[in-house]
């Protein structure tokens, strides 16, 4: 298995390229050690911080805007999306205030960014 | 009663010391530091104070302010929060109409009518707006569905409105970038970003996260030639470019599409800077400035992306300070200005803010600037004269990203020339 990525540690973005052969694994194409824990991470376990919005009755807007406390899987992105979407609360609501504990059985919070006054 | 400037039947008339012209993050932080020591009027135009950060919903800001990556609300938010308890008064909704070298304000609302503020000093924060279709002039019809990224940011993150379900970005600007992913998780389709210059215009972090992560091509040296629909955009045609930007025959490509995003850039909005008749800066389309952010009309101040456009709301926050700072300073005892000393933008150098220097209040002063052209392994060069009092080696610059230079006092006073050049030399 081979794969090819950018590292995002600083603004170089050194292209990496991965080579899987059975248990081993070969990093090339990075320039410092940052680079390589950036590709063993993307690898083994891609996490991203996600943040989209949910509906809110009652508020000054009709959307909250939300993130993860934590990182979530890559994989997950879209289907907490998706499980959001679902969710609505109401106003009012302040900046941290909790909006869907352990999604998805992750095991990460997803929580109000800011405050929203009721109308 | 008639104001003074007789142009205006004024309903309300007020004094104070610093009035901040916009209530997004620049003029947040400048009325803050200003509130420290003066009297302060915050004028908004918009609904709520935060300018654009609350609708961007991503991750990204304050991790040089705060030192934690925090969302554009979370970041505002924290502003919001201390100007509530502080004494400035803040009137949202309230357009600026005019202002004048004697630094009388005339403001209008909707609850009070026309306002002429007499104020001692001024911060001006209006921030900047995005370049649109007619600046760029993409030929074609003009059916709806061509927006902005802002506008689509806007609609999709506060009104809760999908502008499309098929989209095509022209343009790698960060926004831009970000958008794709928005489009993506809100359940669209993106069938690419388009962008004219041979690299992209966002930060490499957008590029992987935003397109990469979810397998969005990015078409570099292409740019969108015609836009067909009558009513409603039915699709972009898409072309090369060759180094000249000018499309090349028979790479012509037809996207089927009901959206086209714009994502090409931002110009600093400045109409009021321009009729209280500051000196400009062509390179930057803002007003110039020296290091205490003072404009070229004493107690007239600016900053953030009024002044030139910023890549981080970190670096904005923080000359805004600087700003706040000395408008309240200016109101108290005046500000000196001593020597005036130019800073020139040299080899591989687009400008460099601030345009002059002529203080002696500040510990260290920082240069902004951005380079015209990639190089790995360039020397950034600092000197005046022929001595050099600055000298640092870049693994890599480039456009999208602002290079900054700290200097300090000991090292501007023992400045003998009233020039400073600025030098990126070397490189691949």
């Amino acid at each position: 298995m081979s794969e090819s990525m950018t590292c995002i540690c600083c603004p170089l973005g050194c292209r990496i390229h991965i080579e899987k052969k059975g248990e081993k694994t070969q990093i090339t194409g990075h320039r410092c050690k940052k680079g390589e824990e950036y590709a063993l991470q993307e690898i083994r376990d891609p996490r991203r911080i996600l943040t989209t919005t949910v509906p809110i009755d009652n508020g000054m807007l009709c959307l909250l805007p939300v993130k993860s406390n934590k990182e979530i899987p890559k994989n997950l992105v879209k289907a907490c999306v998706i499980e959001l979407s679902k969710i609505s609360v109401n106003a009012p609501i302040k900046c941290g205030d909790l909006v869907c504990k352990n999604i998805l059985g992750t095991e990460v919070d997803i929580i109000a960014s800011r405050d929203m006054e009721e109308r | 009663m008639w104001g003074k400037q007789n142009a205006y039947w004024v309903t309300n008339m007020m004094e104070t010391d610093v009035t901040v012209i916009g209530g997004g993050p620049a003029g947040l932080a400048a009325a803050l530091k200003a509130s420290e020591n003066a009297q302060v009027i915050l004028l908004e135009r918009g609904r709520e104070l935060g300018g654009i950060l609350p609708q961007c919903i991503h991750q990204g800001f304050g991790n040089f302010v705060f030192k934690k990556m925090l969302t554009g609300p979370e970041f505002s938010q924290y502003f919001i929060d201390k100007v509530r308890q502080s004494d400035i008064v803040v009137k949202t909704e309230t357009t600026v109409l005019e202002i004048d070298k004697n630094k009388r304000i005339i403001a209008t609302n909707s609850a009070e009518g026309i306002l002429e503020i007499q104020t001692k000093a001024i911060v001006l924060s209006m921030g900047c707006r995005e370049r649109t279709r007619s600046q760029i002039l993409v030929p074609g019809t003009r059916p709806a569905g061509v927006y902005t990224a802002g506008t689509s940011q806007r609609l999709i993150n506060i009104d809760g409105i999908m502008p499309g379900k098929k989209f095509v970005i022209l343009g790698s600007g960060d926004v831009g970038l970000i958008m794709a992913r928005r489009f993506i998780l809100e359940g669209g389709e993106v069938e690419g970003v388009y962008e004219i210059m041979p690299q992209p215009g966002g930060l490499t972090r957008n590029i992987v996260q935003c397109l990469d992560d979810y397998n969005i091509p990015l078409f570099l040296s292409h740019t969108v030639t015609d836009i067909v629909g009558r009513k409603r955009v039915e699709g972009v045609t898409v072309a090369k470019v060759d180094e000249s930007m000018k499309p090349l025959v028979g790479t012509e490509r037809f996207i089927p599409c009901d959206c086209l995003v714009l994502a090409v850039g931002l110009i600093p909005e400045n109409e009021l800077s321009k009729q209280i008749g500051l000196d400009m800066d062509g390179r930057t389309d803002g007003p110039v400035v020296d290091e205490r952010m003072e404009t070229s009309v004493s107690g007239i101040f600016a900053c953030g992306n009024v002044v030139h456009v910023h890549d981080l709301v970190d670096d904005v926050a923080v000359v805004a300070e600087i700003a706040g700072e000395h408008a309240a300073k200016y109101v108290r005892e005046n500000l000196e200005r001593r020597g005036k000393i130019r800073t020139v933008a040299g080899e591989n150098v687009g400008y460099v803010v601030p345009q002059f220097l002529r203080g002696k209040e500040l510990d260290s002063v920082t240069l902004y600037f951005r380079v015209l052209s990639e190089k790995r392994g360039a020397t950034v060069i600092i000197s005046c004269g022929e001595k050099t009092i600055f000298e640092r080696k870049e693994k890599i610059v480039k456009p999208p990203e602002m290079v900054k230079v700290i200097l300090s006092r000991e090292v501007l006073n023992a400045l003998v020339q009233n020039e400073l050049r600025v030098d990126v030399r070397g490189g691949k």
